[in-house]
Formats: C-alpha cells, sequence, structure tokens
C-alpha cells in the first residue's frame, strides 16, 4: 500500500495524462492538476474561419496551419500533414493574440515605493505564474502582456513582457524570450503624494520630478564616462558598482526602453525634452490621456501612445479626457495602442479597441491593430508576434463572432500553438496552486489569495501599504 | 503569568506542554528531565565520570544497519565503543530502562537527528527598542535593512534559550543554526543543542550566509525584487572590492585604497565558494528566485522550507546534479512543519448536493467521468486510494454552480480541492525522495512538538523510514559537511544519539534519553510527538482584552485599536484604525502565536501574524502583492 501510494504520488506529479491513465484503477484522478496533465500539443490546423491577419488583410475561409508553435502557413485550403489535429473553426474568427501593452498581472510586487529612483528591481525578478489573472486574461484572448512595475517612482523598476503559457510552474518559462527591456518612468500626481506627500522628500512637484529624472539620468552618464575610462586605462579603478546606475545607463545607451506613466500634455513634452537632452529615442507614454492636445509632437517625437479606450476621472489629473484620444493620436500617425492596466479589463480588451469605431470611425482593421501589432512595436516584438502572418509565434485568439462584435465570445486561445484556454473545457477551478491553509470563502465573490481581485493588479499598488485605508481612487 | 493558568491544569497537559518545551514553567518542577548524576547544585561537586553505557539494547549504526543486543559506550563526548561483544567499562554509567518499559522491549539507539536550519539558540530580539527614524527610506542603514551579514551566529548564542531545549525533547542534537530577522540576517554555525556556553556548543562557526526573501517593511529593500537586486548589488561590489584588493596588495601605488567594510567582507566567503549563500524560502516562487541567483551570480547555494518543492522537482534535480557530487551539490533540508488545516475544513461525509451540477459534455463533448484522464475525481471517492485520511469528498473539475442561491455546493468543492491540495504537501518529502533528490530536515518553521507527528504523516504519505531517518541523519551530516563527526552510532563520532523506548516512528514510541556531546538528557515515556494536532496555546498566553497597536507605513506609523474576546481555541475581535472598524477573522492561538484576517478595504484582505510576549504583540502585517510591514502592539487592558 504504502508503495502503490508513493508511486501514485509520483505520477501525479511527473506523468503526462496517457501514464496517469494507464495507472488501472488508481487514485490518479485525486490530485491531478488541472494543468499538468494536459497535453501541450502544438502542431494544429485551424480550418475554415474568418482570419483577420491584421497586418495582411482578411481571409474568409480560411486556414491557419501551427507547427511547432509557430505559423506554419495562412491562406484559403492550406495543405497540411494528414495526422495534424484539425480544429473545424466554420463560422468562427481567427486573430492574432491580444498583446496588452501594460498591466500589472502574474508578478508578487508591483511597486518598490521606498526611493524615487529604483531602476535596478526589476518586476521579471519575480514573476508569479500561479497568478490565476493570467488564465483570466487567456479567457480575452490575449496572449502576450507587458507587465510593468507600478508608478509610485519618476524612474521605477524593470518591466518584463510575457506569454500567458499558463500552466507552466517555473516562472522563467514565463518570458517573452529575446524581447527587449524596458523600464518604468512616471510623471506627476503618483510619484508626488508618494514622496512628496508621503515621505517628505522630492519630489513634492512636477518641476521636482524632472530633475529626479535628469538627475538620475546625470549620474548614469558620469558612470558610464567612469566606467569606460577605466576600460581605456584612464583610470586606476572601476567606479563604485551600482545596479541602480547600470540600469540607468542602459536607458541611455538605448537597451532599456522607457515607458513612461503620464497623463497631461505639458509633462509629457517635458519628458520628451528630457529624453531629447540625454539622447535616447526609445519611448512609450502610457494612459497619455491628454496625448490628444500633443499628437503632433508625439508622432515628430517618434514616441508611442498607450491609452485607455475611456477611463478617466478617478483624479484630479485624468479630468481633461476624451474617448476620441486613441483615434487622434493614430490618426496624426502616433504608434498608439489601447491597455487594461487591469486583470479584470484585459479580458475584454476586444471591447475596449472597438470604442474607438463609436469614437472616433476608426475601420475595424484599424481597431484591431490597437490591441495587436501596435503594442507589440512598441514593445520591440513585432517581428513575433501582433498579426497572423507565416513564421510568427502561433499565438492566437478564435472567437465566436467578430472580435469587436459586442456579442463575441472567446472560444480558444493558443499561446506558441499551445491550446491554453478552450471555451468548450473551462474547468471549475483553474488555480494552479492551492493554499491548504487558507478559508474558503463563503462565495468567491470576495477577493482572496488566488481568487484576486481587480485591485491588485493596479498600478499603484503597494505604494501607500497601510495607507491605503485613507487612500480613494489611487489606481492609476 | 503563572497565576492565569488554567485551574484545571492536570498532568497529562503538563506532560505535553513539556514535551514541547513549556518553558514559562519554573524549572524546580521539571522532574521529567534532569540528568542521572544531578546534585543539589552541581557546579560544587565535580561529575564522577564521563562515560556511559547503554546495554543490551537495538543499535541503528546507520539507516538500515541495526545491530540487536548490542551496547554503546559513551565516554567523554565520544562514542568509545558500539557493538555486541562491548562490555560496559567499571566506570560507566549504565543508562537504565526507564521505568514503563516493558520487560522484553529493548532501548532503540539511533544517531542524534540535526536540523539543517533553525534559529535554535538564538534568542528573539527584544521588542523594546523604538524603530530608528530613516530620513530616508530608500537609503537606510543596513542593519535597518536587515543586512547583517557579518553578523555571526555564534555571537547571539544563549545555551538557555528555549528553543534547543525543545528540540532536543524531539531528538535533535546537533543544528545549523542561524540569526533572526532581514533579508541576510548574519552567518549560520552548526552547533551542539546543549551547552555550557556559546563557544562550547559550536561545531562549525561559520558555515553560511543566511539568505531570505523578506524585506525591510516601510524602508529599502521593501520587495522582494529589491532583495533580489540588493544580493546581485552587494555581490557585484564584493567582488569588484575583491578584485580592487589583490591589485592593491600587490601594487598600492596609484590606487585608490579600497575601502573596508564588514558586510563586503563577510560576503567574500561567498563569492570565493568556500561558504554557502544558504536560503529559506518555503515558496515555489523563492525556491525558483534563489536558484535564478545562484545560476548567474555563481554563487554556492543551499536552501531550506521548501514546502512547495513538490512543484519544482525538475528544477531542484538540475541544480543537485550540476557539476561533481562533492563541491556542486545543493543542499536541500525539507521543512517539518506541515500545513494545518483551517477550521472551515469539512466533514468526512460526503455531499449530496453537487451530485448533479456537472455541467453535461463539459470534457471533450462527453460527460465528464473518472475515466477521463484529465477529469479529476467526478462523482466517485477517488480520494480515498490516495490517502488514508483523506478529507472531505472528492473535487469534480467541471462543477457549476447553477444558481446564486447555490453558492454551498461550490464552496464544498473548493474545500475538496484545498484538501487534495494538501496531501500534496504531505506528501513532498516521498516526491523528492521519489525523483532521487537528496535532503535533510529543516526545523526552522516547526513547531517542535508537532515534528514527530509531521514525520509519520510524511511516511504515511509515501516516504520510507529508511529514508526518513537518513534524512534526519547521515544525510543532514553529509549535505553539512559533517558526516566524519555526526550521523551515525559509530566508534569515534561524538555522542550525539537519540534513545527510544520501540521502533523510532511508532506513534507510541517515546523518546527516553537523549546524548548531546555525551551529556545524558532524560525523559519520560510520554510519546516522542506528544499528542497529534494544533500546540497548544503557550502556558498563560491568553491575548484577550484591548489593544494598541501601531503598523510601520512609509509614510508613517498608523496606530488602531484590536479587542480580542473569548478564550484561546474560540477567539473574535475586531480592529479600529482611522475610525474604520472591521472584524477579525479565523483568529488562532498557536502556542504564543496569534493570527487572524482582516478586510483593509482597497487593499485586499490583510493577514496578521504576531507573537505575543506579556502584554507585547510583536508581528507583521501581510498585504497581498506586497509583502510584510511590522506591526507591534501593547495591551491596554483585559483580559478579565
Amino acid at each position: 500500500m504504502r508503495f502503490l501510494t508513493s508511486l501514485a504520488l509520483l505520477l501525479l506529479v511527473l506523468a503526462p495524462a496517457e501514464r496517469v491513465a494507464a495507472q488501472e484503477d488508481g487514485p490518479s484522478q485525486g490530485i491531478v492538476d488541472l494543468y499538468e496533465a494536459r497535453e501541450e500539443r502544438d502542431d494544429w490546423l485551424i480550418q475554415d474561419a474568418t482570419v483577420l491577419t491584421v497586418t495582411n488583410g482578411t481571409i474568409e475561409d480560411g486556414d491557419v496551419l501551427v507547427q511547432d508553435g509557430n505559423i506554419a502557413a495562412v491562406g484559403e485550403d492550406v495543405d497540411a500533414p494528414g495526422d495534424v489535429e484539425v480544429y473545424d473553426a466554420s463560422g468562427e474568427y481567427v486573430m492574432p493574440g491580444v498583446v496588452d501593452a501594460h498591466v500589472h498581472i502574474g508578478i508578487s510586487n508591483v511597486n518598490e515605493a521606498t526611493n524615487p529612483v529604483t531602476a535596478e528591481v526589476d518586476v521579471g525578478d519575480v514573476l508569479d505564474p500561479f497568478d490565476v489573472a493570467l488564465y483570466r486574461a487567456l479567457a480575452g484572448g490575449v496572449t502576450t502582456s507587458h507587465v510593468m512595475h507600478g508608478s509610485a517612482n519618476p524612474i521605477g523598476g524593470q518591466n518584463e513582457t510575457i506569454k500567458h503559457r499558463y500552466g507552466v510552474t517555473d516562472p522563467g518559462e514565463l518570458r517573452f524570450e529575446g524581447a527587449p527591456g524596458t523600464i518604468k518612468f512616471a510623471l506627476g500626481e503618483n510619484p508626488t503624494r508618494v514622496h512628496g506627500t508621503g515621505q517628505d522628500i522630492q519630489p513634492s512637484t512636477r518641476m521636482g520630478v524632472e530633475h529626479v529624472i535628469r538627475r538620475a539620468l546625470n549620474r548614469a552618464e558620469r558612470y558610464a564616462a567612469q566606467k569606460e575610462a577605466f576600460q581605456n586605462g584612464e583610470r586606476a579603478a572601476p567606479p563604485e558598482y551600482s545596479e541602480r546606475l547600470e540600469a540607468l545607463a542602459d536607458v541611455l545607451s538605448g537597451d532599456l526602453q522607457v515607458h513612461c506613466h503620464s497623463y497631461r500634455a505639458d509633462e509629457i513634452v517635458m519628458l520628451m525634452d528630457v529624453l531629447d537632452d540625454f539622447g535616447v529615442d526609445d519611448v512609450t507614454f502610457q494612459h497619455v490621456n491628454e496625448g490628444f492636445k500633443v499628437a503632433p509632437e508625439l508622432a515628430e517625437y517618434g514616441a508611442g501612445a498607450s491609452v485607455f479606450a475611456d477611463w478617466w476621472a478617478y483624479k484630479f489629473e485624468v479630468y481633461y479626457s476624451t474617448a476620441f484620444n486613441a483615434a487622434i493620436l493614430a490618426r496624426n500617425g502616433v504608434l498608439t495602442s489601447i491597455n487594461s492596466d487591469s486583470g479584470e479589463l484585459d479580458r475584454h480588451l476586444y471591447h475596449e479597441a472597438a470604442k474607438t469605431q463609436k469614437y472616433g470611425d476608426l475601420s475595424k482593421n484599424q481597431a484591431l491593430k490597437l490591441i495587436t501589432i501596435n503594442p507589440a512595436k512598441q514593445l520591440g516584438i513585432a517581428d513575433r508576434v501582433g498579426s497572423i502572418e507565416e513564421g510568427k509565434d502561433a499565438d492566437l485568439a478564435i472567437f465566436s463572432k467578430h472580435p469587436l462584435n459586442i456579442y463575441t465570445v472567446p472560444q480558444r486561445t493558443y499561446v506558441d500553438g499551445v491550446k491554453r484556454f478552450d471555451h468548450a473545457d473551462d474547468p471549475s477551478d483553474v488555480r494552479l496552486f492551492v493554499d491548504p491553509e487558507a478559508p474558503v470563502p463563503a462565495t468567491r465573490a470576495g477577493h482572496t489569495a488566488g481568487h484576486a481581485g481587480t485591485e491588485e493588479h493596479r498600478c499603484m499598488h503597494g505604494a501607500f501599504r497601510m495607507g491605503a485605508f485613507a487612500r480613494k481612487a489611487l489606481q492609476q | 503569568m503563572l497565576s492565569r493558568l488554567p485551574s484545571c491544569f492536570r498532568l497529562p497537559a503538563l506532560l505535553v506542554l513539556l514535551a514541547l518545551g513549556g518553558a514559562l514553567l519554573a524549572r524546580p518542577t521539571q522532574a521529567q528531565v534532569q540528568r542521572p548524576d544531578e546534585t543539589p547544585n552541581p557546579d560544587d561537586v565535580p561529575r564522577a565520570t564521563g562515560a556511559y553505557a547503554i546495554e543490551d539494547a537495538r543499535v541503528v549504526v546507520a539507516p538500515g544497519d541495526t545491530l540487536e543486543g548490542a551496547t554503546v559506550v559513551v565516554r567523554d563526548g565520544l562514542i568509545e565503543a558500539v557493538g555486541r561483544d562491548v562490555d560496559a567499562p567499571y566506570d560507566a554509567a549504565a543508562v537504565e530502562e526507564a521505568t514503563g518499559v516493558e520487560e522484553d522491549d529493548s532501548l532503540v539507539v539511533h544517531a542524534g537527528f540535526i536540523s539543517g536550519l533553525s534559529h535554535a539558540g538564538i534568542p528573539q530580539s527584544g521588542s523594546s527598542e523604538e524603530e530608528p527614524d530613516v530620513k530616508r527610506p530608500g537609503a537606510p542603514p543596513p542593519e535597518v535593512a536587515g543586512l547583517q551579514a557579518d553578523r555571526s551566529a555564534r555571537a547571539l548564542l544563549d545555551p538557555e534559550e528555549n528553543t534547543l531545549e525543545d528540540l532536543r525533547a524531539a531528538g535533535f542534537t546537533a543544528a545549523h543554526t542561524v540569526p533572526r530577522s532581514g533579508m541576510l540576517p548574519g552567518q549560520g554555525a552548526v552547533i551542539q543543542l546543549a551547552g555550557d556556553s556559546p563557544s562550547g556548543m559550536v561545531l562549525r562557526e561559520s558555515a553560511s550566509v543566511f539568505a531570505q526573501f523578506e524585506g525591510a517593511g516601510r524602508v529599502y529593500p521593501a520587495t522582494d525584487m529589491a532583495v533580489i537586486a540588493t544580493v546581485r548589488q552587494l555581490l557585484r561590489e564584493a567582488a569588484r572590492r575583491q578584485a580592487l584588493g589583490e591589485r592593491y596588495e600587490e601594487a598600492p601605488q596609484d590606487l585608490p585604497r579600497p575601502r573596508y567594510d564588514d558586510l563586503h567582507a563577510a560576503l567574500s566567503p561567498v563569492l570565493a565558494g568556500d561558504k554557502p549563500m544558504f536560503f529559506f524560502t518555503d515558496g515555489a516562487l523563492g525556491l525558483h528566485r534563489a536558484t535564478r541567483l545562484h545560476e548567474e551570480l555563481g554563487f554556492p547555494l543551499a536552501m531550506a522550507g521548501l514546502q512547495q518543492s513538490f512543484a519544482a522537482t525538475e528544477t531542484l534535480t538540475e541544480i543537485q546534479s550540476e557539476g561533481d557530487a562533492e563541491t556542486a551539490d545543493v543542499p536541500l533540508f525539507l521543512s517539518l512543519a506541515l500545513p494545518e488545516e483551517p477550521d472551515d475544513a469539512p466533514d468526512a461525509t460526503p455531499d449530496t448536493a453537487r451530485a448533479d451540477s456537472v455541467r453535461p459534455g463539459a470534457v471533450s463533448g462527453a460527460v465528464a467521468d473518472t475515466t477521463q484522464p484529465d477529469s479529476v475525481g467526478v462523482g466517485q471517492d477517488t480520494t480515498k486510494a490516495v490517502s488514508p485520511q483523506a478529507p472531505g469528498s472528492p473535487f469534480i473539475r467541471d462543477y457549476r454552480t447553477r444558481s446564486y442561491e447555490d453558492t454551498d455546493g461550490e464552496r464544498e468543492n473548493l474545500l475538496a480541492r484545498r484538501g487534495l491540495f494538501a496531501e500534496r504537501y504531505y506528501a513532498n518529502a516521498a516526491t523528492l525522495e521519489d525523483a532521487g533528490l537528496q535532503f535533510g530536515f529543516s526545523t526552522k518553521e516547526a513547531d517542535a512538538g508537532d515534528i514527530h507527528a509531521n514525520l509519520r504523516k510524511m511516511i504515511e504519505y509515501g516516504l520510507s523510514e529508511e529514508d526518513a531517518l537518513a534524512a534526519l541523519t547521515t544525510d543532514a551530516a553529509r549535505l553539512l559537511g559533517l558526516s566524519r563527526r555526526l550521523g551515525t552510532v559509530e566508534e569515534g563520532k561524538i555522542a550525539n544519539l537519540v534513545v527510544t523506548d520501540g521502533a523510532l516512528f511508532e506513534e507510541d514510541t517515546a523518546i527516553r534519553h537523549v546524548f548531546v556531546d555525551g551529556e545524558p538528557f532524560e525523559y519520560s515515556a510520554e510519546p516522542a510527538g506528544g499528542s497529534e494536532g494544533e500546540a497548544p496555546p503557550a502556558e498563560g498566553v491568553n491575548p484577550a482584552g484591548t489593544w494598541e497597536i501601531e503598523i510601520s507605513a512609509p509614510g508613517g506609523t498608523q496606530t488602531g485599536t484590536l479587542t480580542l474576546e473569548g478564550a484561546p481555541g474560540n477567539l473574535s475581535g475586531t480592529i479600529v484604525t482611522r475610525g474604520e472598524e472591521q472584524t477579525l477573522e479565523d483568529v488562532e492561538l498557536s502556542g504564543s502565536d496569534l493570527s487572524f484576517e482582516f478586510d483593509g478595504g482597497q487593499v485586499g484582505i490583510l493577514s496578521v501574524t504576531a507573537t505575543i510576549e506579556g502584554d507585547t504583540m510583536e508581528g507583521l502585517v501581510t498585504v497581498p502583492g506586497y509583502g510584510g510591514v511590522a506591526l507591534e502592539g501593547t495591551r491596554i487592558s483585559g483580559p478579565e
């Protein structure tokens, strides 16, 4: 009995489905976790769908052949190997997996709010593959997310671009391999409230925010120069090592791309001036509620803008906003995306994109670009994802109706060709990990660990900690 | 506190408490723990002999190697002889079979257990000190930031500290002990779990640099990501200083004089590969994070805790097999704590409410049933086969709640899954054993009184008794590099022994004698693990009353009032902060550790753990997704 028990347990932990099944009459079903027993097939033929390629038009009655996790062929009546698994998608729509350019899911920490400059910290170090929000996003067609440090500090930490490979347990396996590094900057009320009001240190004002950023980049310039001087033999010793200045030097060299939390037109122009002074070209502004006022300036700088469809007025600096923002930015030639910044909103970014048809008359394809190829470009991963093209990663979302249709229902989501969400097979409890000591609430409506409410995933999380009792609408 | 002892306090409970180390009891009452040669004042009279003999015993020399009817002779701290033909020397004090042992049962001698990670001998730091006023939270002094790698466990050792006695009573004789609190609390030492002086207890003074993912609360590093960045910063700067120092030794001219500081200097042996960075981490995430740092920075790694290592066996196998077994082995020490089932656990009667709530055609278009490999136990008590004590009814993978009024069924389903998940923790040791991983045990999180019950549970869930004993003795000794001195009952080794009155892992077996460095400690016939289940509240600890609490927030300290009512085991209460009152959930007292949760509004459910000492409490508020912030409390009134 003891032997059997231990054998069964080993199988449960290690075995693929077939082996568990082979364990006749064994206790195998007992604690198989939902994803460990799941196949990881990455070869498919998705047949007879309306294929929204985003970059090469729409193919009615099209097929997508997936091989080894990549898109092997797209078109009408694609030839496929005889033994490939076929999904009959007739009547359904296939679009590239949604790319969310700004969210705070799948990480253990959001803000290191103790210092105005924390360039050395990296949310990529604290990825949490057990966050059920990753699955919920999959259920809305999201396959890639830019998970960001929060907006408590003028220069926050580094972000991570991840794929929603929900089911893996090694945090490293969430990483979008080869995606460029990015770092969070933040302007305006959040950093001044956290540091100025909260701790009585600089910055207390928008002027102070600019100064903190300039001073940090100045130091990084000096640090890089000292290192170079040492390497050239002009200096006897290297400067004292600094993780923080190393990261900031990477900002100056372009190895870390700036993604800056911002709302007001004046501060947006301010940061472009600062970055211009330091020769930093790559910047995407996040939120950018007043971006419509400075769209030509953004376009001229080559800056990206990642916005909400219609979310504002949650604090003073976001009163001057419009639902036409995305359309105005896009029509002025600004590389524009729509993001969620929320573990709830990310489930229906296709709705958010659709709003630009109501407010701004964008075409269907223009609207879809806002949540696919455009954010992919902003994150430097457009060669891999963001459209349905041969050779790209097979990150695909299948919808019952056109994804911009309000009645559409996501059917399946593939990441690297692996089916990670299936509307027809959506278990009752998709958590990968259950805390054996946590009480189960009377209903799941409440927010508990493992069933995190959206509050957990927002920008200012961790910035005030216990001070949060007093805060009202601190999000964003 | 003694005056608050319940009047119904009776002897059996007293014995349990003693096994748990009822430290608050006055020493004269400890009749059950005494040395055979005890004199009214032992300092006045020299001991007659340092020799002891255990005769006609079953001797478990090493796991799987047993001698029947053998004699073990201990002299002056060492094992002098072991064997069937050995005669007890004339001057050896005979270790008696204590009363209550059946005539035909002999004593069983094992090597003393070794804990891979513990705070034994390290007192809790005093709570009276005011928190230092840090001007710049982003750059606090190292001791506030938790950067104290230059501290040594030896320097903090107190031979009178309670855990030493508790662990001894559970059969532990040596431990790798580490300082407390912060991300780099100090250097670990391997110590004997008894001794007259700190230096007399030390087997290896500086065995490790201890590390944990513990932020500094309201100052940098507050989060795990900043802790990780700080490890990188310190090791890379230490490497720079080391290189500079070496150049300076050779040719100081024209070189800036290297700055010396204790913190970076303490990390040099880690850089050089002479000493491991020894991480405590319970979760699967921390395990991966420590592993990543180890791979990135190349330092020798050891890990303890590892309660969720069943989810990371692949990673552990990789790091244990990298390089040659002698040097690059990553020592692993599994926590002897197991999760405790919360109060809301369902009773064992299967429910009927859920039977018809499976969505038809949920799995691959077919009705879900147990023959589907990926459907989890639908409609059949599959849990029974896994566990002799499966809690509750089976988990239904495709359970659907049909109405907002019908949440009970859903709740039961979630409870069932939680119960199944708890079993993975119980089977964790077996999982590692089956994966071929080598491990010892850590007592850091474990209540000493629960250890034997937990070991039995691990065995019940598939760990072999031989491997369990190896993890307690030989493997632990090897992983700590002490195999030549500890781990087996062999001639010439240090006389650390555990003597039981029966097979070690039987429930009714008791530990009768423990030898540390040849010094005997005698115990009563109470079973080794004490009774199963939760630790009773430490004697006299009653958290009831009104407490003024202070929570360290970044913008300043937040104060509040905590009101606790009821008796231990049935506590309830409220917390008021900033004029908002919240009801406490899941108020529990285990030993002197209080825990509860409450709704923190926008930040989510806050969980609090605190240790009560008299009228003060000290602990941690855990904020979801953020981490812990310090909490302190003072009782201002009650209990009645």
